[in-house]
């Protein structure tokens, strides 16, 4: 079966990693901009994060065959950092506009300030006036009531909810997030978060519909592969395979293909590693040759 | 040189160059900005955007179209995509609407801001744009990138390098084609750029190939024997 990790750090991850993911049938991965474990002191590293989010990233993910897009934002957490955030905000109408940009997020709660609500707010709007759809982080402490508000919020504003995607979902938050339009997702930890016994329980609850599944990885104890060891427990538990593939693969493409950028097309294609990149490489006509250093093999296919 | 208003006339039947600031302002609420003829930041986001706009599609070109161009100068293959032709003709008009000595800060912001697909674009366009010797830097970078994609953008099938590049710069990026498995016909100039030097540079890559019993390309001949 192939898989769609929706919210996975690759930055944070090795090469070993992406050739794990591609092997247990990752073909495609959002990575959401995110707080990077210590403050950013400057505008210049958010805004060098951003570019190898859409450059340098979604090349090295090319090179084991796995799409990789993003998303764009000022995280929540840095929100109250007012010596970096109103330079972010500045640089998203630019970054939005790329390609692999398929939504505005993380954005949301962290503690709940009145700086969060600003940005929270000025970035909703923003997705609206660039099309975009959102991916709302909730907050590790207060999140029933971080989640209530994110929902509040979105409703209050008249942004459509179902371009909303409500993030690290618990046994709690979901049927609030179920009761409006929004989607629901939900980040698969080894300690922490979901784990995969209760995402079993809550899709048995709760069926498939707007139900989205991610690993979250990042440079905390946490296993880019969570999506397909979750997939696995939901078959061991007698979920069909039909409900397993919405769950996987249909779900987040149909949310963020909302951004009308969600390529996926490159995905079908046979892998030629000498167009790796877009299938834009400058190649016409002539036969391509393959680079020693590309770790997987020419005519590779995806499927 | 190449005259920029016929280019521009021609690539602008197949995809509109948005003028900014002025075919697109109902499209933004800065629309006091937008009075200027000229406003970067604009100019920017539509460059970032032109994918959207301008579509992905493969471009097809007629073979008046390639006379056209041809007559123009430009004899090597300009634009795969709709977006890349798209891009290109934004720059050229951005290089006679944008203040000239602004314009070449712009490309690099553009340049540093871009996507790979972007930065293909820009690297397309360095030989059409007016004093092009201004932008070897940008160049440089490019084939410093461990993308190959941008590498081969601006090492192949573009008249740039050999009519730009200093000796040292060009003989690494001929050799740096040579380890990636590039074929060196692809690159324009070479003959008339092959030195003694990168002769001896060939040599000595062959030779360090053949010490640690790895195969050679067989291009080392082109330039083995010039």
């Amino acid at each position: 079966m192939r898989y769609f990790d929706p919210h996975i750090h690759m930055t944070s991850r090795t090469t070993d990693d992406y050739g794990a993911m591609r092997q247990a049938g990752i073909e495609a991965l959002i990575e959401p901009s995110f707080w990077l474990g210590q403050p950013r002191t400057h505008v210049g590293t958010f805004e060098d994060y951003f570019r190898s989010l859409i450059g340098w990233e979604p090349f090295r993910a090319g090179q084991f065959g796995i799409r990789h897009f993003c998303t764009l934002s000022l995280n929540p957490k840095e929100a109250n950092n007012s010596a970096v955030a109103s330079g972010v905000f500045e640089l998203l109408s630019i970054y939005l506009q790329k390609d692999a940009v398929v939504a505005v997020g993380e954005i949301g709660y962290d503690e709940m300030t009145a700086d969060e609500d600003r940005y929270f707010e000025l970035q909703l709007e923003l997705a609206q006036r660039l099309d975009l759809p959102v991916l709302v982080h909730t907050p590790h402490r207060d999140k029933k009531r971080g989640t209530e508000r994110s929902l509040a919020l979105i409703r209050a504003m008249g942004f459509p909810e179902e371009r909303a995607l409500i993030d690290h979902n618990t046994e709690e938050t979901l049927p609030l997030v179920l009761d409006t339009g929004c989607w629901a997702g939900h980040s698969i930890y080894p300690n922490t978060k979901m784990d995969e016994s209760r995402m079993v329980a809550l899709v048995k609850r709760f069926g498939t519909d707007r139900m989205i599944i991610n690993s979250a990885a990042d440079w905390g104890v946490s296993d880019p592969l969570k999506v397909p060891k979750t997939a696995q427990a939901m078959r061991a538990n007698g979920i069909n395979e039909q409900d397993i593939e919405t769950i996987v693969w249909h779900n987040p493409v149909t949310f963020f293909s909302q951004s009308g950028k969600l390529d996926l097309c490159t995905v079908e294609q046979t892998i030629d590693h000498t167009r790796l990149w877009e299938g834009n490489s400058v190649l016409r006509g002539q036969t391509p040759t393959p680079t020693s250093a590309s770790p997987v093999g020419e005519g590779k296919s995806l499927k | 040189m190449i005259d920029s208003e016929s280019l521009l006339d021609l690539l602008n039947t197949h995809v509109h160059a948005p003028m900014p600031g002025v075919l697109h302002s109902h499209d933004h609420a800065e629309s006091r900005a937008l009075q200027e003829m000229w406003n970067e930041k604009i100019f920017r986001e539509s460059f970032a955007g032109a994918s959207r706009r301008f579509g992905r599609a493969p471009l097809y070109l007629s073979d008046h179209d390639l006379l056209e161009l041809n007559r123009l100068g430009i004899t090597w293959t300009l634009a795969v995509t709709r977006d890349e032709l798209g891009r290109i003709a934004m720059l050229i008009a951005a290089a006679s609407k944008a203040p000239p000595t602004m314009f070449p800060s712009v490309l690099q912001r553009c340049y540093d801001e871009g996507d790979t697909r972007e930065r293909h674009s820009i690297l397309r366009a360095l030989p059409l744009l007016p004093s092009a010797e201004r932008f070897t830097t940008l160049a440089f970078e490019a084939c410093r990138s461990h993308l190959q994609p941008l590498f081969e953008a601006i090492t192949c099938d573009n008249p740039y390098p050999s009519r730009y590049f200093p000796d040292r710069s060009m003989n690494h990026m001929v050799l740096k084609a040579l380890s990636l498995g590039i074929a060196l016909q692809r690159i324009i100039g070479l003959e008339q750029r092959t030195t003694p030097e990168l002769t001896r540079m060939a040599a000595d890559y062959a030779s360090e190939r053949r010490a640690a019993g790895r195969s050679i390309p067989t291009d080392v001949r082109l330039l083995l024997h010039p």
